[in-house]
């Protein structure tokens, strides 16, 4: 394996990883304000409940995404040492504000957990939603580097030099508010379902006393409703950034809807296998038209084509069309299943959901995880040869330190043990604090709380 | 004062205080594991009540270093980047065990145990590592080569002054810990814990000191002379003069017998002593460091960004530091000083 296919499988496991965590990381916090705002306008205890054991999630969580997002951050540096000199010349700035978002998401979040009843309901509620502000903007300022490697602006690159920055306008590429949204939205809308999945698990379980039912349907329809609104904002996101990538980075689009040559009326296929050497894709299912109006709003527009552009600068092409595919089917998915969802809740609202809908949206939960990693590993894949589009090449950016090969196999023998250690912990957390009725919603850290086994 | 000294200035600033943060972070959970061993329960949970709520915003403190290296002075990150690929993994592993351990300690009991022994190992391991990257800079173990900077592994490792630093910074994170903890259960009332932590303390005070001495007077191979300022600069004479003072008066202040005294406000002094010892001390090591980020290959000035993204990146920092402060201070109001909360959360089982 070369340099390079070395240093981007470490990089791409660990940020694999890390997407994990982090996009739990990001709407655990914005489901313990919703929740903490329920149950601050309803003033029904359940909502109390759930933000405290949702609490213990997130700080279990938040806590292992500080650890792989530091492994990232050093990683940056260690593994793309080229990379990171231009970053540091030109597109440092979100990485700086990260920090600082990073910290208000920490100070908070030990605040809401450690303050405990020594807060006020308005107290608690402020600290949840600075908590959910913190890490959301945190995961828009990273996202925000890898807008300035989609659409780099804000310099002259000369002769392998940053001239000329403006590291305000680099910033504000014309990526940033498509992309930034697109991820923030897709994070609220996976983790909703994956929260939606494990109350839809619960409902399923036989023996359920009538307090478990109500708690667990109760949660199954907030997390559902905001997983529906978000995979509706998510769409609209995806579908502003698909029009950005028709004028700024068409390589790219071309590459997703495997588009060989320039076309007006140009069909949007679904699934297929893109054939680079008869120039299309077999097998799919064309719709006419659909991809010049999803580009420019006009049946008759112009998309630009892979024969645009020299070949060597081509994304490997089969792949990126089934990832893009799998990405947007799994977001339709989603829609349909909240819509039918609430369709049934208002239609028969004293039945209970039916179990087929439970198991639905128990796979959606899993299927929205897996769309998150699609869609990074597509919006990565579909950029190569560029590490920074039309600038730098992956090769050019990697280090030249020999031992990546022991990093790696010590990074993945790290990352398997806490992924084991993250799901034993909160598998072994909950079953000791079973659902309670009279559980203390005060205490969220859980210090006091006992557990059944005897304390320390 | 130009724009590349600002720059580094607050570089430093940066890394004082986080030396700080992170010295009493790590010293405190190697003093619960101290006193787990050793069962006295009260001393260790006075250690757990700090490090609970503040371990992962001091982590999240160490990232603003890398940060602002990289805005300021991106060549040296890019230096840095390459020579440290090794130190850095293992420094980057044992801080990913210790905050993984962290995370998980409250699952369950046998995971408790071990996550007492795997904060207190690493936090008695990381400063000593953090600090090892001080002989680092001072030359005499990178080599340059056609194709970058490389870093001599065996020679760095062989190096007995390397060990004195390391030594030199457990030694000082232990101490700095100690008092910190001795000043955290006085303000609870807690005499006994108190005690505890004050033998501590004053068995790694004059160890500390002697290490800082010989990390200060043995050069690195070929390396930078941290004494050369010694007889010419004034600056440098009197720091060195005031931390020496300042410790003297901390330790002095320790050993008095502390019998029939009810204020607290002895402990607070023995800690802003000792703080002031340390802030001295670090800032005449930046004079004798200074030009240099890494010696002999790369200075300050040569290793900085553009004007632009310099000017930038000390904006957004030194404003976002700024905008954090009342959270900083309402989160030390409620976890640090509040004697109530002290008092209430050691004579909690945890």
């Amino acid at each position: 394996m070369s340099q390079a296919v070395m240093a981007r499988a470490l990089f791409g496991i660990t940020l694999g990883y890390h997407i994990t965590y982090a996009t739990l990381g990001v709407g655990t916090p914005f489901l313990i304000f919703i929740a903490e705002l329920m149950n601050f306008r309803t003033h029904n205890p359940l909502y109390r409940l759930f933000a405290k054991r949702l609490t213990r999630v997130a700080i279990l969580l938040v806590g292992v995404g500080i650890v792989t997002g530091t492994t990232v951050a050093i990683m940056l540096t260690v593994l793309w040492p080229k990379f990171m000199e231009v970053v540091g010349q030109i597109i440092n700035l979100p990485f700086e504000l990260e920090v600082f978002a990073f910290m208000l998401e920490s100070l908070f979040l030990a605040i809401y957990v450690y303050g405990g009843d020594r807060l006020s309901p308005k107290t608690r509620i402020f600290s949840s939603l600075c908590v959910s502000i913190g890490s959301g903007l945190s995961a828009l300022l990273i996202t925000d580097v890898n807008a300035f490697m989609n659409t780099p602006i804000g310099l002259t690159w000369a002769n392998g030099q940053v001239e000329h920055a403006n590291p305000w306008a680099a910033m504000l590429n014309p990526s940033m508010p498509t992309e930034l949204g697109h991820v923030l939205a897709s994070a609220y809308m996976a983790v909703a379902f994956v929260f939606a999945a494990v109350a839809a698990n619960n409902l399923l379980k036989p023996h359920l006393t009538a307090f478990e039912r109500h708690y667990h349907k109760q949660n199954l329809t907030i997390t559902v409703a905001v997983g529906g609104i978000a995979a509706v904002c998510t769409a609209l996101l995806g579908d502003a950034a698909g029009k950005m990538l028709a004028i700024y980075q068409p390589e790219k689009l071309a590459a997703a809807e495997g588009l060989f040559h320039t076309t007006r009326y140009a069909p949007l296929v679904i699934g297929g296998i893109v054939n680079a050497a008869q120039q299309k894709i077999i097998g799919g299912i064309p719709i006419p038209g659909l991809l010049s109006f999803l580009a420019t709003y006009h049946f008759n527009g112009s998309v630009k084509g892979l024969d645009s552009f020299p070949k060597w600068t081509w994304p490997p092409l089969i792949p990126v069309h089934l990832m893009f595919d799998a990405m947007v089917g799994i977001g339709t998915f989603a829609i349909g299943v909240a819509f039918v969802y609430f369709l049934y809740h208002y239609k028969a609202r004293t039945k209970p959901t039916p179990r087929w809908l439970l198991r639905v949206i128990f796979a959606t939960g899993i299927l929205s995880m897996i769309a998150i990693e699609d869609g990074w590993i597509f919006a990565e894949e579909a950029r190569q040869p560029w590490i920074i589009y039309g600038m730098m090449t992956v090769d050019q950016a990697v280090t030249t330190t020999p031992g990546v090969g022991w990093m790696f196999g010590g990074f993945m023998l790290l990352f398997t043990i806490l992924l084991i250690a993250t799901v034993w912990a909160l598998h072994h957390y909950f079953k000791n604090h079973p659902l309670q009725g009279d559980d203390d919603t005060n205490d969220i850290s859980g210090a006091h709380t006992s557990t059944t086994e005897v304390t320390l | 004062m130009n724009l590349v000294s600002l720059g580094a200035a607050f570089l430093w600033l940066l890394v004082l205080v986080y030396s700080i943060l992170g010295a009493i972070d790590f010293g405190s959970s190697y003093w619960r594991f101290h006193f787990h061993l050793r069962g006295n329960w009260l001393a260790e949970s006075v250690a757990i009540t700090y490090v609970s709520p503040t371990w992962e915003l001091i982590n999240s403190f160490l990232v603003v270093i890398p940060v602002a290296l990289v805005g300021l002075f991106p060549r040296a990150a890019f230096t840095y980047g390459t020579i440290l690929a090794l130190p850095a993994t293992l420094l980057l592993i044992l801080l990913a065990l210790r905050g993984g351990y962290l995370q998980f300690g409250y699952a369950s009991n046998l995971f408790r145990k071990q996550t007492i022994y795997v904060a207190g190992i690493t936090g008695l391991l990381l400063p000593g590592l953090f600090i090892s990257l001080l002989p680092l800079s001072q030359g005499g173990y990178v080599e340059q080569t056609k194709t970058g900077y490389l870093l001599l592994l065996g020679k760095f490792f062989l190096s007995p002054i390397v060990y004195i630093f390391i030594a030199f910074g457990v030694a000082l994170s232990l101490y700095l810990s100690a008092l910190f903890l001795a000043r955290y259960a006085d303000l609870g009332g807690l005499t006994e814990a108190y005690q505890r932590f004050r033998k501590g303390a004053l068995l790694t005070g004059p160890l500390s000191l002697f290490l800082g001495a010989l990390a200060f007077t043995i050069n690195t191979p070929n390396g930078l002379q941290l004494l050369a300022p010694s007889g010419t600069n004034l600056l440098w004479q009197s720091l060195m003069s005031l931390s020496l003072i300042a410790f003297v008066a901390g330790f002095g202040l320790l050993l008095l017998p502390s019998k029939g005294i009810k204020s607290t406000s002895r402990s607070l002094w023995i800690l802003g002593l000792t703080i002031t010892q340390i802030i001295t001390a670090q800032f005449a090591y930046a004079i004798s460091h200074a030009t240099y980020i890494l010696y002999p290959i790369l200075t300050f000035s040569a290793a900085a960004s553009n004007a632009s993204m310099f000017r930038a990146t000390l904006v957004i920092l030194i404003t976002g530091l700024l905008i954090m402060t009342p959270a900083l201070l309402w989160f030390r109001r409620l976890f640090i000083v509040d004697a109530k909360y002290v008092t209430t959360h050691t004579n909690e089982p945890h």
